[in-house]
């Protein structure tokens, strides 16, 4: 059994397809996009600590602004780099996925 | 973008959102002063986005305690469980352990007690920031890049502004100072320092540091205030910068006052304005 929900390549994914579909955005919309999508066991923490990660690595940009409330907000935008990495994991998600979806589907109870 | 703040309040966290960050940064007490720098400015950062809470409960519904986030964070980065030497221990088979402890007791103890109030870690660490203008002309512009922040700070000659910045340490610490380091040329004179506990409202004003400052117990951290004089301009060209990332902190601990330098979570850049606005002509100008 897992110890996580996540493991770190699956938070990079989601976080970097919230980040590619929402074109510029930043940790706290997309925690709620997350949410909102159902996705569970990813809090914000994770999310803004994998934003950082990210930035890091190279694959997404950030810049600060402040918000309408006076507040400083960090947006995030995926590089091009970034772009190709996204491209890559999900053809290998996917790839997964239907590995997965065969053999269960062959062992279908019903 | 330009974000100017002039004269207005200093861009910060309510109360509940203040206190969570203090808390986690407690939790974060034994993790590599590196580290914790950066993960302390993670949760600064997601407490400043998230939209203001009433109550604490509320904010702790929707985030986790103090305690699951920092938990969470530690996970992300690779930091499972405690740094501190009982963990260094555990990693040890138990004899050679217990060797080791008595061979440092019997050969080691006299030197180590001589040595210790001198090298003791103070844990000192800082985790927040802001800008406060008191010239309504004077603009404060954030920009980052590779998860560091810069406060930029437009030049008006004569004004006075306020760095902020909040310091953390183990408890025992008195705060005696805080400056900005040597700087001959500066366009930035420090002219005092204000310090409070995280409680007391920024914009009230903080008090002078004219006493002795001792640390809260409960790793909560102080908030600074570094307030200075923009001047010199004619010493720096045009659109020329001069930056502080760092202060060198002056405090007493276990009976001995030390100096240590700390990295601000933000760099504070002071900007050179156009000739027609330095008072003062500069040279071949």
């Amino acid at each position: 059994m897992r110890e996580e929900p996540f493991g770190g390549g699956t938070v990079d994914l989601v976080v970097m397809s919230v980040v590619r579909a929402q074109e510029r955005t930043y940790g706290y919309a997309v925690g709620r996009a997350l949410a909102e999508a159902g996705v569970v066991g990813l809090g914000e923490a994770a999310v803004y600590a994998c934003l950082r990660r990210l930035e890091g690595r190279g694959l997404v940009a950030s810049s600060a602004e402040l918000a309408d409330n006076g507040r400083a907000r960090r947006y995030y935008r995926l590089t091009d780099a970034g772009v190709a990495h996204l491209g890559q994991e999900q053809r290998a998600w996917r790839a997964h996925i239907d590995a997965v979806a065969s053999v269960v589907e062959a062992g279908r109870v019903g | 973008m330009t974000g100017a703040l002039p004269g207005g309040p200093m861009v910060g966290l309510g109360e509940h959102e203040e206190r969570y960050v203090a808390e986690a940064a407690r939790h974060l007490a034994d993790v590599p002063k590196a580290a914790r720098v950066e993960l302390g400015a993670i949760v600064a950062a997601n407490l400043g986005e998230r939209p203001p809470v009433a109550t604490w409960d509320q904010l702790v519904a929707e985030l986790g305690t103090p305690t699951s986030y920092v938990d969470a964070l530690r996970a992300e980065h690779g930091l499972r469980g405690s740094y501190g030497p009982l963990h260094q221990l555990r990693r040890v088979p138990l004899r050679v352990a217990l060797v080791v402890v008595a061979m440092l007791v019997v050969v080691g103890a006299v030197g180590w007690r001589r040595h210790a109030d001198a090298t003791a870690d103070p844990g000192l660490g800082s985790f927040c920031g802001g800008v406060r203008a008191d010239d309504p002309f004077v603009t404060v512009e954030q920009r980052s890049a590779a998860g560091a922040t810069e406060e930029l700070i437009g030049y008006v000659d004569g004004a006075t502004v306020g760095l902020g910045t909040c310091l953390q340490a183990d408890e025992g610490v008195e705060l005696l100072d805080v400056d900005l380091g040597d700087a001959p040329s500066s366009l930035f004179e420090q002219t005092g320092v204000r310090a409070a506990s995280m409680a007391v409202d920024p914009d009230a004003g903080l008090p002078e540091l004219d006493a002795p400052l001792a640390f809260p117990p409960d790793g909560e951290g102080l908030r600074i205030t570094i307030k200075g004089r923009l001047t010199d301009c004619e010493r720096y060209g045009a659109g020329d910068g001069n930056g502080f990332d760092r202060v060198t902190v002056r405090f007493r601990y276990r009976g001995r006052e030390r100096t240590e330098t700390v990295p601000l979570i933000e760099t504070y850049t002071f900007v050179s304005p156009p000739d027609d606005e330095c008072p003062r002509p500069r040279p071949g100008g």
